[in-house]
């Protein structure tokens, strides 16, 4: 065999089976989900029929399709806001040496790694209106007169759904500014130290600058998540207490599995498909994919 | 050094967030110990002595957790072999060699990482009931791959870029077939990745919800996940033997962090910039 | 059997402009140690490498023997290589490390043992035998590469800049070993290095390289001696050579050459080729400068720059006109720093080149021949 058409073998030999394992359970499904909000499927409908536009124009006239919209924006901006700002000052809080140094780190990794189920049975646990110890520590400290149904009430249950994201991802931020923060070179601080500048000044100076982008590049990422998110928000309140903290991905889920109506799922899923893609684009106007990568989600 | 509050005030916030991030987990392990009675008697005190564990027992023998357990294992252990051969396979290719559409495959890689489980569940749904492939090892591995292929190639794509060439090139001088070079100079120096893939990929398929909710009706064919959210649907909710079923679908987690800190540290630190 | 190596017309090129190797042609003889000696980024490397195989030429053959590998790869051609980066298996022991090329071929067990401790002894590293190479020092590690590289005896041996991540001492030593290596093995060695003593002190014959070309290929001391042009000239040699602009003027008896303010005639034989010239670049080497009082004929000047060597001084002169010269002198007292100095030099010793093309004019303007410029 020639040197050129070996080496072709090769290519094609190595990267075969990751772009046909992409193709087949990533992009082939996508396609297929655009595909399906232009037709009419029940969930025990055999065949689907092409329906145009008549998916996307039911569900534009569905204000439950706004709502669960507007909620999601509501906990993309509420979940990231809480995870990038919390992760900042606890990796500041970090940034410095001290013992046991790994210990913390490890401590912090934790709630990223969980199984969103376990995160979602442990608040639940700890939310519980009778028997949750949150309710017990609020009111023993005078802070709340009665018990509160955190994730049952429908004043209280986005924001809870919102903490408990926080409480999984803003760790994971943490680590990851934290990772910034300490590559940042020392001397920098020390130059602007010696020119005069107190703990305020260098942080906006210093830090802040050499932070902005992997602030931007987090916030940007756990965007695109959050908003897309199904299985904690699903876990922690079904959508409820009366579709309180139904988002888009919830919404799909029930357009598809709860009214039969594959269809509009798939136009809802595709609604979510625009928003990622947006997101996407302005990501990688951001940042070049040989560069940057982060890890889970 | 400053004096005083400003002094403490640093560590004490530090304290506070780590009370807040460890406290979940402590309250876990404690209520998971606790027997039923003293479960749902107030006051509850923060620390007990009355410690057993009957949740557990309960857990293992009076459910099908078990199943579960079996089942989540057959996934994980799938999308590892899986993960492992393709990213590996294509992080090799990447690195080994120029052609054409490399950048698209770059983009497209990260783009397909983007996909949330919900947008790609709905459709495999309808794709594995038409072929049959619900409530199956196979489908539901497939679709685990989804979320854990395009990060663990680009692991491997990192990792190969170490490695360097004229490693294989002093085995190709020597007589050794591509191939060969491959397997007997190039993987055992991107072990480390190797390792990286296999518990990204472990832990992407055992903390799955989204895919196997959707995928797996069958009861005897849940997951843990799955599993465990039928738990919290029953009226009188067990709620001592649910945390002993937290603690226990932890441990993988822990295990991971605790014995293979550096390798997974070294992977985020790839991509942590 | 020993073969001669040729390559005929070698081009390669990378992606649409970057042209490494141009046209290059060169027989290398068995037993020969041939050495492709250049700057950073002349195509001495990637030469290399297309001999190994680990390149494949845009056009051009190679020849091994009378067979054309040009299309063979690096695995069915007879060589060996030792590599910059040294490249040692790192999870293999300095044994295996050795014996692996032996494992490939098939050898048996015993046999691989035996030539590797063959191998170990030649290079001192018998008691090392079962480390890993993260234990060993680079000039250890270094060794290692050499005996995986001639464990299995090979016909050609490659080395691209096996040195250049030695210190210097170190890397003194290692010359001699690799001279003492290329006397006990019967193994053609084509070697590559940037470093102009290595390829003038080791090798056969050289073939100064720039900018994918080979300027001039012969004999270390033909190379220095009767440089074919400008850049070879002021590559081979340290200090590198003094290069100054110089014109050609009608005198009285011919033509001369007026450099340095002073005026050289020059011997009728060279008239031809200095024929519609009006200006050139002269070119003296450091070694064959002279300094001498002021007051004594010669070009006039005050010391810059001198710096100790030990034995010698290097010493950087400013003339008259602004012109920088360096010099070699014996260490002493005389002339320091800012002293007036008086510059001599021999006409033999001057060389004249052609402004654009850098191509050497003339060697030695007296008339003596001793430029064998006329052959090819």
């Amino acid at each position: 065999m020639s040197a050129r058409s070996e080496q072709r073998l090769w290519v094609a030999g190595t990267t075969a089976p990751a772009v046909l394992f992409l193709a087949l359970v990533a992009y082939v499904p996508i396609g297929y989900a655009v595909v399906l909000s232009f037709m009419k499927k029940g969930a025990f409908a055999s065949t689907a029929t092409f329906a145009g536009l008549r998916n996307y124009s039911l569900i534009i006239e569905e204000p439950d399709l706004w709502s669960a919209l507007w909620r999601s924006v509501v906990f993309t901006l509420g979940a990231v806001a809480l995870q990038v700002s919390l992760g900042l000052v606890a990796a500041l809080l970090l940034n410095r040496a001290f013992r046991g140094q790994t210990v913390v780190r490890s401590i912090f990794i934790l709630p990223y790694l969980l199984p969103a189920i376990v995160v979602a049975l442990v608040f639940q646990w700890l939310l519980n209106q009778e028997y949750g110890v949150v309710n017990q520590i609020l009111m023993d400290t005078g802070l709340l007169a009665r018990p509160v149904n955190f994730l049952g009430g429908l004043g209280t249950a986005m924001w809870s759904v919102i903490a408990t994201s926080a409480w999984q991802y803003g760790s994971f931020a943490t680590l990851l500014i934290l990772a910034r923060l300490q590559a940042i070179n020392p001397k920098l601080y020390e130059a602007a130290q010696v020119s005069g500048a107190g703990p305020l000044r260098c942080f906006r100076d210093v830090t802040l600058p050499n932070l902005r982008t992997t602030l931007v590049l987090v916030a940007l990422l756990r965007g695109i998540w959050m908003f897309n998110k199904f299985d904690t928000i699903w876990l922690l309140t079904r959508g409820g207490p009366l579709k309180a903290t139904e988002t888009l991905p919830v919404y799909a889920y029930r357009l598809g599995f709860e009214e039969f109506d594959f269809g509009m799922a798939a136009a809802a899923c595709t609604v979510m498909f625009v928003v990622l893609l947006a997101g996407a684009v302005l990501y990688f106007k951001f940042f070049d994919p040989t560069r940057e990568v982060e890890v889970g989600r | 050094m400053k004096a005083g509050a400003a002094r403490w005030l640093p560590l004490g916030a530090l304290l506070v967030i780590l009370a807040v991030v460890a406290f979940p987990f402590y309250w876990m392990l404690l209520s998971a110990f606790t027997p039923r009675a003293v479960l749902f008697r107030p006051p509850y005190q923060l620390v007990r002595v009355d410690l057993s564990l009957e949740n557990f027992r309960d857990l293992l023998f009076a459910t099908e957790f078990l199943v579960y357990v079996k089942n989540s294992l057959m996934a994980a252990f799938g999308a590892i072999v899986l993960n492992v051969i393709a990213a590996t396979l294509a992080g090799y290719g990447l690195t080994r060699f120029a052609f054409r559409g490399k950048r698209m495959f770059a983009f497209g890689t990260l783009f397909s990482y983007m996909f949330p489980p919900m947008l790609m569940a709905i459709p495999l749904y309808i794709l594995f009931s038409a072929l049959r492939m619900r409530n199956t090892y196979t489908g539901l591995i497939l679709s685990h791959m989804a979320i854990s292929l395009p990060l663990n190639i680009w692991i491997m794509w990192q990792y190969f870029q170490i490695v360097p060439q004229s490693l294989e090139e002093a085995a190709w001088v020597s007589g050794a077939s591509r191939l060969r070079a491959l397997r007997e100079v190039c993987l055992p120096s991107a072990r480390a990745g190797i390792l990286s893939v296999a518990i990204f990929a472990f832990a992407l398929s055992w903390n799955d919800f989204t895919f196997a909710f959707i995928l797996q009706t069958d009861r005897h064919m849940f997951t843990v996940p799955v599993g465990l959210a039928t738990f919290v649907e029953q009226t009188a909710i067990h709620w001592g033997m649910v945390m002993a079923s937290a603690v226990l679908v932890s441990i993988p987690t822990f295990a991971l962090v605790f014995f293979l800190q550096k390798y997974l540290l070294s992977g985020l630190s790839m991509s942590a910039k | 059997m020993a073969f001669t190596v040729r390559l005929e017309g070698l081009h390669k090129r990378f992606g649409r402009r970057l042209v490494a190797v141009e046209d290059l042609t060169v027989e290398i003889g068995e037993r020969e140690f041939f050495t492709f000696v250049g700057p950073s980024g002349c195509g001495k490397t990637t030469t290399l490498r297309m001999i190994a195989g680990l390149e494949t030429p845009t056009a051009g053959r190679i020849w091994f023997g009378d067979r054309d590998v040009t299309a063979l790869p690096p695995q069915k051609r007879d060589i060996a290589m030792v590599f910059q980066d040294i490249a040692l298996f790192p999870y293999m022991t300095v044994a295996q490390n050795i014996g692996y090329p032996l494992r490939i071929a098939g050898l048996p067990r015993a046999a691989i043992a035996d030539k590797v401790a063959r191998v170990a002894t030649i290079l001192g590293l018998t008691d090392k035998l079962d480390a890993k190479p993260a234990q060993l020092s680079g000039g250890q590690q270094q060794r290692v590469a050499i005996g995986r590289a001639i464990a299995k005896e090979p016909k050609v041996l490659l080395m691209d800049e096996p040195l250049s991540a030695l210190d210097a001492r170190l890397r003194a030593e290692m010359r001699t070993e690799i001279l003492r290596l290329h006397r006990e093995l019967a193994s053609t060695i084509i070697y590559v290095t940037h470093d102009q003593v290595e390829a003038m002190t080791m090798s056969t014959r050289v073939a100064v390289m720039d900018r994918g070309r080979a300027l001039q290929i012969d004999r270390p001391r033909t190379v220095f001696n009767h440089p074919r042009n400008r850049t070879v000239a002021t590559f081979i040699g340290t200090p590198a050579m003094n290069v100054v602009p110089a014109a050609i003027v009608e005198g009285a008896g011919g033509l001369a050459v007026e450099v340095l303010g002073h005026r050289v005639a020059v011997h009728p034989r060279h008239h031809g080729a200095l024929q519609g010239l009006e200006s050139v670049e002269a070119g003296i080497r450091p070694q064959a400068l002279r300094l001498r009082p002021p007051g004594s004929e010669g070009v006039r000047g005050v010391v810059f720059l001198r710096e100790p060597l030990g034995l010698e001084d290097e010493v950087l002169v400013e003339a008259a006109g602004g012109a920088r010269l360096k010099a070699v002198t014996a260490s002493g007292e005389e002339f320091p720093e800012g002293a007036p100095v008086v510059l001599q030099f021999a006409p033999r010793d001057l060389y004249l080149f052609r402004p654009e093309s850098n191509d050497t004019l003339c060697h030695g303007i007296d008339g003596l021949d001793r430029s064998p410029l006329r052959r090819p």
